[in-house]
Parts: C-alpha cells; sequence; structure tokens
C-alpha cells in the first residue's frame, strides 16, 4: 500500500518552544485517522506542516511531494477545512464556485452545486449573511467537490451545534470517502468522529504517543467497573488508570484478557475518550 | 441478474470535464470581487461629474461659449474632469496596495486561499497588477465613456440654449485629449510602481496599521536627516518620486502660451530617465519579496 503521508522526526520550533519535538508519522491510503491531542499539542502544527503552510525541520512526504517546496502541485490533490471562519465575508456563493472552477483541475461544479441544492444556502449571498453552519457546509460542499486524495480537517465542527456537526461527517462518510481517499481529521469532539475513524493517534507535546487502527483498539482497552473486594486484586493487574464513579472503582486496562475482566466486574469498551482521558493524566499531559 | 439491471449500474467515470485552470485570471477576478471600489471609485466620481455637468447645464454651456472667443475652457474642462478620476484611481490603488496583503491573513482567509493550487507568486503578481494595470485601465475606460458624455450633454446644452454645436466642437481636439490622457496615465502608473510596491510589501508585513509603516519611516527619515546632518536628501528624493514623473514626462515651459498638452510630451526623455527605471527595478524587488514574505504568512 502507498503511503499518503510519511514523517521522520519531524521537528518544528517557535523560538524557544518546540511544536515539534520529532514527529514520526505513516499514514496509509484510504484511511480516516484522528489526531487527538490537548491544546497546544502540536496538532495544528502538524497539520500546517503536511500543508506546506510551514517550514519544518526532518523529513515530510505527502503524496510523495514536499509540501514547502511543492505546495502549489500538492493542493491538486489535497483539500483542506480550517476551522468554519476562513471562507472570506465577502465571497459570494456562486463566486466561489466560479473561482473553484476557474483554478482548480480537479474541482467537479455539478457536484457542489447538487450539494448545495440539498441545503437552504441563497446561490447569491454573501457568506458574512450565512450561519456558521450554513458556511461550513458551504466549505464542505466546495472540498468534496473536490477530487482529491488527501482532505485534511482541522477542527472542522468547532462551533457548530450538534445537528451540523452530525451532518458533516454524514455528508463526509456518505457522499466523500471511497477508501481511495485519506482523511486527517483533528478535533476536541473526540466521540463524534470514534465511529468514522478507521485508525487514530494521540499527540502531545510535540511527539505521538499512541497510534492504534481502531479495530486493534476496540479489542485492546477495557474499562471495568470493579466492586470494592475485586479492587486490590484488580490493582496488582496494572490498570492505566483509575477514577471514582458513584463511589465504585471503574478501572481501565490495556491488554487483559477478557475472561480475567470479566472475573473482577462489569467491563465495557472505553470509548476514545475515555481512554485519552485517562492516558493524558497518566503522562502529565494535561498542563 | 436481468439485462435491465445490468443497463441500470452506472458507467465507470465518465470522461470528466477537465477544467484547464486560469489561476491569474481569476485571482484577479477575485482581487474584483473583493475590492469593489476598484470599479466603483472611479466610476463613482465620473457619474458626480456629470450629473454636476447636466445640474448646472446652462453655466457650463455659457463657458464653452465665452471660451469660443476667448481662452479654450472647454479642454480645461474635460482635463479637469479627467484628472479628478485619475487622482481617485490613484488613491484607491494606494488604499488597495495598503490592504492587498493584510485583509487576507487579518480575515482568515489566507488558510482557505492557501489550501488551493495557487502559487504565492500568481497570488501577489495578480495583486501587484491592479494598481499597475488594472486600475489604470479602468481610470482610462470611464474617463474616455465620462467625455463622451460629457460630449453628449454639452451638445445638448447648446442646441437648447439655442448656442453653435461648432463652439464646442471646433475648440475641442477630442482624440488627443484621450491620447493626453493615456500617455499621463501610463508615464504616472509607470514612475509610481516602486510605491505601489513599497505599500505592496508593507501590507505584507505590517499586522495592523499600513499606512502608519508606509508613511511613518519615510516622514521619520525626512525629520532625522534634516535634524542631524541638516540636509535634505531624503526630502529630494521623495519629492522626485512623487513629481518627478511628471517632470520627466512633460518638457513645460511656463511663459508659453496655453494648456499643457500632448505637444509638450517627451516621450524618449521619460523613457531615457534613469528614475523610471530605478523605480521599476524597486517595484521588481518589492513584489519579489512580497511572494517570499507570503509564503510564510499565516492568519493573524
Amino acid at each position: 500500500m502507498t503511503a499518503c503521508i510519511e514523517a521522520q522526526g519531524l521537528r518544528k520550533t517557535y523560538g524557544s518552544t518546540a511544536a515539534l519535538s520529532g514527529v514520526d508519522l505513516h499514514v496509509d491510503e484510504g484511511r480516516i485517522l484522528g489526531l487527538i491531542g490537548p491544546n497546544g499539542a502540536g496538532k495544528s502544527t502538524t497539520l500546517d506542516a503536511i500543508l506546506g503552510l510551514i517550514p519544518y525541520e526532518g523529513t515530510l512526504q505527502v503524496l510523495g511531494l514536499n509540501p514547502w517546496t511543492q505546495r502549489e502541485t500538492l493542493m491538486q490533490q489535497v483539500a483542506f477545512i480550517a476551522d468554519v471562519a476562513v471562507l472570506p465575508r465577502w465571497l459570494r456563493v456562486n463566486q466561489a464556485l466560479d473561482y473553484m472552477e476557474g483554478i482548480h483541475p480537479r474541482f467537479d461544479r455539478a457536484k457542489a452545486e447538487a450539494f448545495l441544492a440539498k441545503t437552504s444556502i441563497p446561490p447569491k449571498a454573501r457568506v458574512k449573511a450565512l450561519s456558521k453552519g450554513m458556511t461550513a457546509q458551504l466549505h464542505l460542499a466546495l472540498v468534496m467537490a473536490i477530487d482529491a486524495k488527501l482532505l485534511v480537517l482541522d477542527e472542522p465542527t468547532l462551533g457548530l451545534d450538534i445537528l451540523y456537526r452530525r451532518q458533516f461527517y454524514d455528508s463526509l462518510l456518505n457522499d466523500y470517502f471511497d477508501h481511495r481517499r485519506t482523511i486527517l481529521v483533528t478535533t476536541h469532539q473526540v466521540e463524534e468522529v470514534q465511529h468514522i475513524l478507521t485508525d487514530v493517534l494521540f499527540i502531545q507535546r510535540g511527539k505521538i504517543t499512541f497510534s492504534s487502527s481502531m479495530e486493534a483498539f476496540e479489542t485492546r482497552y477495557a474499562e471495568v467497573m470493579v466492586g470494592p473486594e475485586n479492587l486490590n486484586a484488580a490493582r496488582t493487574l496494572k490498570p492505566v488508570s483509575e477514577r471514582q464513579v458513584f463511589g465504585r472503582s471503574v478501572l481501565l486496562f490495556d491488554g487483559l484478557e477478557p475472561e480475567k475482566a470479566a472475573a473482577l466486574g462489569e467491563v465495557r469498551t472505553p470509548s476514545l475518550a475515555d481512554v485519552f482521558v485517562a492516558m493524558m493524566t497518566l503522562q502529565g499531559g494535561i498542563q | 441478474m436481468t439485462s435491465a439491471e445490468t443497463l441500470a449500474i452506472p458507467s465507470v467515470e465518465t470522461a470528466k470535464t477537465v477544467n484547464a485552470p486560469r489561476p491569474f485570471y481569476w485571482s484577479i477576478r477575485r482581487e474584483l470581487w473583493e475590492h469593489r471600489s476598484i470599479l466603483f471609485a472611479p466610476a463613482t466620481v465620473a457619474a458626480a461629474i456629470i450629473v454636476v455637468a447636466i445640474a448646472r447645464i446652462n453655466y457650463f454651456t455659457l463657458l464653452i461659449e465665452n471660451g469660443y472667443k476667448g481662452p479654450n475652457l472647454a479642454i480645461l474642462m474635460f482635463l479637469v474632469a479627467a484628472s479628478l478620476v485619475i487622482i481617485t484611481a490613484t488613491l484607491t490603488g494606494i488604499f488597495y496596495s495598503l490592504d492587498a496583503l493584510l485583509s487576507e491573513r487579518r480575515d482568515r482567509s489566507v488558510l482557505f486561499w492557501k489550501s488551493l493550487p495557487v502559487s504565492d507568486r500568481t497570488t501577489v503578481l495578480s495583486k501587484a497588477i491592479i494598481p499597475m494595470a488594472v486600475l489604470p485601465a479602468v481610470a482610462f475606460a470611464v474617463t474616455l465613456a465620462m467625455h463622451i458624455l460629457l460630449v453628449l450633454v454639452l451638445s445638448v446644452g447648446l442646441l437648447i440654449f439655442r448656442q453653435p454645436l461648432s463652439s464646442l466642437w471646433s475648440q475641442l481636439p477630442f482624440f488627443q485629449i484621450q491620447a493626453f490622457v493615456l500617455y499621463v496615465i501610463v508615464t504616472c502608473t509607470l514612475w509610481f510602481a516602486p510605491i505601489y510596491g513599497w505599500l505592496l510589501l508593507v501590507s505584507s508585513i505590517s499586522r495592523r496599521a499600513a499606512l502608519v509603516w508606509a508613511v511613518v519611516p519615510l516622514v521619520a527619515a525626512v525629520g532625522l536627516e534634516r535634524f542631524a546632518f541638516r540636509s535634505e536628501y531624503v526630502g529630494r528624493w521623495l519629492l522626485y518620486r512623487l513629481a518627478g514623473g511628471v517632470q520627466a514626462a512633460f518638457h513645460y515651459a511656463t511663459q508659453q502660451h496655453g494648456e499643457i498638452g500632448l505637444k509638450d510630451a517627451t516621450p524618449v526623455f521619460y523613457l531615457a530617465s534613469p528614475g523610471l527605471w530605478m523605480g521599476l527595478a524597486a517595484f521588481a524587488i518589492f513584489v519579489f519579496l512580497c511572494i517570499r514574505i507570503r509564503r510564510f504568512q499565516g492568519p493573524i
């Protein structure tokens, strides 16, 4: 399988602070990868480097190209949505379509129009007249009409209500993703992307601290609600974390056999958010 | 599977229409969408002049009628009208240049533009060409249209007041005026090129108050020089940059009778003046720097 993104020892410093301190990344084609980390962990910096927006140290290849020196060529095959507020307020919907059609060799106007027709966005409205949710829909319509190999989403649903967020990811999965494209997404709303991801990365203080496919993730972790009688036994099995819920202890285990887990108490599969919080707390990731 | 079902299956990837991208053209269109004043400001001034001409038609026809006997006031009237449009276009160009590379960073839309396959060079050149070619072309086209309308308005006025049309037509060398206007626009624009380049550079660096950053260093340099060295080379150099273009493009002897016109044009002297070429070289350097800088710039 061809690598869509390949990074080795990716570094970036701003003044004396290191935003990225040696990120290694290998993303295969056709994956939906979530890059998850606390604020200031280096998520956006990683994306900026991948998109050729900032210079960096180390080696980085995106679709076989160097993003910093070959941004223009790369961007024919990469689409990008940053948080909702980047479409210029003066732009009209039809102007956006004209412009994209005029400059982008892989933009399919009919596709964008078909998507927009399903929304309530007036075709001649300016972006400043649209709600946040509509602006996100417009941006999504523009991006989904690009026949891109890699789609990068940086907090794409920030500030949107739950209806728009749902719809955003549903459209992405149903109308866009086809297993040949690769999607890289960062977000704080971990719960909402969990079901669409195929792979997940945790980033912390400029380093990748955890990397797994979602299938492996789901079999690997177990959360057990342990009664007081089993607590000491459970603690000897080296839980990743322990927290109290309604006076009972909830322990998160990494790679515990299912039989052992069942013997200790009520078992459930933890969500990505649970594991994320546990690992970040464990490693002092929340400053 | 029946044959009908087979037919219903959509064919694999029909030949996709391939757009031939024209990023430079569309980048200029983009600038015109964002900065509507590029078209509107000169057009509004011209429209206002026409309105004044219609409102005060009796006054202007009288001027024409008097000019027929005395000094040529028709030409003067047309040139004053043209200069108002040209000055408006120039001011529009100045404020446009100051904003061109700043506004996209301020409203974060630079992240959108940079997510598209348009190079920094294309983007910066499409912005540099607005004050250098688009606005001058707009200024000329608007002036021409305004002059044609003025001739019509004044002719109607003369007819209404039962004056001979020849009083206007005989004293108005229409095509020479247009050639003169075009010469002024081209020579001034090329001469001002480094000013636009400087303003673009300031807009690519500054985070706010671009006008202050553009003007203060120059004023400070003049003041400092006067204070520290009691000389005024910087001031003279600035003055040369502002007014030298007209001086080079025309040889105008004040004692001569008549208005400045094409007869005073000195295109060879203008083309041979080092100030022109040094200015254009400075413009090229400024634009080159803008391209390099935009590569590193994100939203502010």
